[in-house]
């Protein structure tokens, strides 16, 4: 077990507008050669829905550089975030089982694409209060 | 487990942040650590044992186990 590391080093950045520029280049290809159907989750198509993607993903990565230096994550909040991700996968794989159930009695018609942006929103809301929980008793 | 990180930081006239600096941790695991409330692992024992100027981990930390009867 590694006792710290650091995050928000010049590497750590450099990787992640690496990935905000690659995902603009993929929906920027999407335009060009068109692909996927129109009106994408309230965008005029889905390149245009990748293309945004990668700019929020830049905007979180340069407020990320602005506003925090380095930061240290240790080996106690590695340890918590592992306890997290265990009871946040339980919790989600709670939450397929009863969207199956659910499904089961009267047919879910909301778009998929809106189903698993829920489901990620939810996956990330359970794992940010089951951190603070875990944390609060450690 | 029990320690005596607190005990021994003061005597050393050290706060919880400079020792957290030392051993390349955050406050709050210092806080968890003191409290006895987080398990540290081997090498983070063995870094604020050092810091401390203490010789062995039993010095600082205290395990409440005994060896059970077979």
């Amino acid at each position: 077990m590694i006792v710290s590391k650091k995050i928000n080093t010049q590497k750590g950045i450099k990787k992640k507008y690496i990935v905000a520029i690659s995902i603009i280049i993929i929906g920027v290809l999407f335009q060009i050669f068109e692909i996927g159907g129109n009106q994408f989750a309230g965008f005029p198509s889905l390149g245009i829905w990748i293309i945004f993607t990668g700019f929020i993903t830049m905007a979180i990565v340069s407020i990320n550089v602005l506003s925090k230096k380095e930061k240290i994550i240790d080996e106690r909040m590695e340890h918590i975030g592992y306890k997290a991700s265990r009871i946040t996968t339980l919790i989600l794989i709670f939450t397929l089982f009863a969207t199956m159930i659910i499904d089961g009695i009267y047919t879910i018609s909301t778009p998929y694409y809106l189903y698993a942006s829920f489901l990620v929103c939810f996956y990330i809301f359970s794992y940010l209060i089951a951190y603070k929980l875990i944390e609060r008793n450690n | 487990m029990k320690t005596r990180i607190t005990e021994f930081r003061k005597a050393m006239e050290m706060t919880q942040q400079q020792l957290a600096e030392t051993v390349e941790v955050t406050r709050q695991t210092i806080i968890s650590l003191e409290r006895g409330k987080y398990n540290p692992s081997l090498e983070l024992a063995h870094r604020i044992t050092k810091t401390l100027k203490k010789r062995y981990i039993e010095d600082v930390f205290i395990l409440n186990w005994d060896i059970p009867k077979l």
